[in-house]
């Protein structure tokens, strides 16, 4: 009986050859952006979303030009944390325009296709497994996105997703890790570091979110989470980037206060 | 994928794709020799990994439009929704919704849905709306 290789026609699926012309398409989408970072967190609740948002912002305070992709699908939020809910993505003959918010930041988002700013009634699909990497791959591929500087991408806090996009994106500058100072955030911060050395994958360094709570009234600071000195736990895993406290509000975030640590990532991506 | 057919030991030729829905396609071949015909079906495990990759057995004439798999598991989602519960929302019904608070707003979706489809409603309604809030 003769195998495959011997059988000299072409595949009748043309399945690689369909999935090879969209990786194609997909690089050279990101051909144009100098630097793609994923913000990433091995469990929910830990802010990542709320970093992302602040990392941009910074970023475009220092003149660069940025996108954001929500690459966390069934949870997204940084159109809402951005302040980006009255625009609307364009169709083009390229491909999608991001909406872009009042900072110049691009966002990419499934929230504009479903057009939850303006109906929200929960009927959303929930995209799982393969369909799941595959609607972030057309959220990057069939984004306009032009020329930027950074790309943050949001990813959602399941550690296998940050694998679907560094198989997506292999040319993915590094990845920011964010947690928070509780025992179980950090147990599994060290858990997530580890995952991304064997993912071959560049760790910027940890960020430690929500350390401490300024009061509005007197400028008294107060901790959080108590006990846990995260930056010691990191140790030799990566670089520690530093903190950022509780931001109840992004509208009123003083970026300049919170650059120093924007700045070690970008510095570490250098 | 390739067929050989073992009467001739050659490569059999694609013959055509039948899209049957959701859970399945047929993948035909022949072989130019003898004209031996087969037909692959795929079951719904495989049709759904296929589509969910987002790429079509045999190939495509066309060029998919951008964010078209996202649109269209958007329209799916919405029909199977329908189908599910068989009721739909008139929009004033679902602009009302929005004044539950996010929060509640996905069990007291559920909770007039179930409404109606107890009392055979196929549109969600403003009066029905209030017929289920009545009744809770």
């Amino acid at each position: 009986m003769k195998k495959y290789s011997d059988l000299q026609g072409n595949d009748a699926s043309k399945i690689s050859e369909q999935v090879a012309e969209k990786a194609s398409a997909l690089a050279c989408r990101m051909e144009n952006i100098s630097r793609k970072i994923a913000i990433v967190s091995g469990k929910g609740g830990v802010g990542k979303s709320v970093v992302t948002a602040l990392f941009a912002k910074y970023l475009v305070s220092t003149g660069a030009t940025v996108g954001v992709l929500d690459a966390d699908i069934n949870g997204s939020s940084i159109s809402n944390l951005l302040g980006a809910t009255q625009n609307a993505v364009q169709k083009t003959d390229n491909g999608y325009k991001p909406a872009a918010d009042k900072n110049g930041i691009f966002v990419m988002s499934v929230d504009y296709l479903l057009d939850v700013h303006k109906s929200f009634t929960g009927n959303t699909p929930t995209w799982l497994g393969a369909m799941e990497t595959n609607v972030v791959r057309e959220l990057l591929a069939d984004t306009d996105w032009g020329s930027l500087d950074y790309l943050l991408i949001d990813t959602p806090p399941i550690l296998s997703r940050v694998g679907d996009i560094k198989d997506l994106l292999t040319e993915l500058d590094g990845a920011v890790v964010v947690t928070t100072a509780s025992k179980v955030s950090i147990k599994i911060m060290l858990k997530t570091l580890r995952k991304l050395a064997e993912m071959k994958v560049n760790v910027l360094g940890v960020i430690e979110n929500m350390k401490e709570l300024k009061c509005e009234h007197c400028g008294h600071k107060n901790d959080l989470f108590i006990g846990e000195n995260v930056g010691k736990a990191v140790g030799y895993l990566a670089p520690y980037l530093g903190a950022l406290p509780f931001v109840p509000n992004l509208e009123k975030v003083a970026i300049d206060e919170l650059r120093d640590v924007f700045i070690s990532a970008v510095d570490k991506n250098n | 994928m390739k067929f050989l057919c073992e009467r001739c030991d050659i490569q059999m030729t694609l013959n055509g794709v039948d899209d049957g829905g959701p859970e399945s396609v047929a993948v035909r071949f022949v072989c130019p020799e003898c004209d031996s015909r087969i037909a692959m079906i795929t079951n719904p495990m495989e049709t759904q990994m296929v589509k969910s990759i987002g790429v079509k057995i045999g190939g495509r004439d066309d060029k998919l439009a951008p964010m078209e798999m996202i649109k269209e598991s958007i329209q799916e989602n919405a029909r199977a929704k329908d189908t599910l519960l068989g009721v739909k929302w008139e929009e004033s019904a679902e602009k009302r919704l929005l004044n539950v608070p996010e929060m509640a707003r996905p069990m007291a979706r559920k909770a007039i849905e179930n409404h109606a489809k107890k009392m055979g409603y196929e549109t969600i309604t403003l009066e029905v709306m209030d017929e289920a809030k009545n009744n809770l």
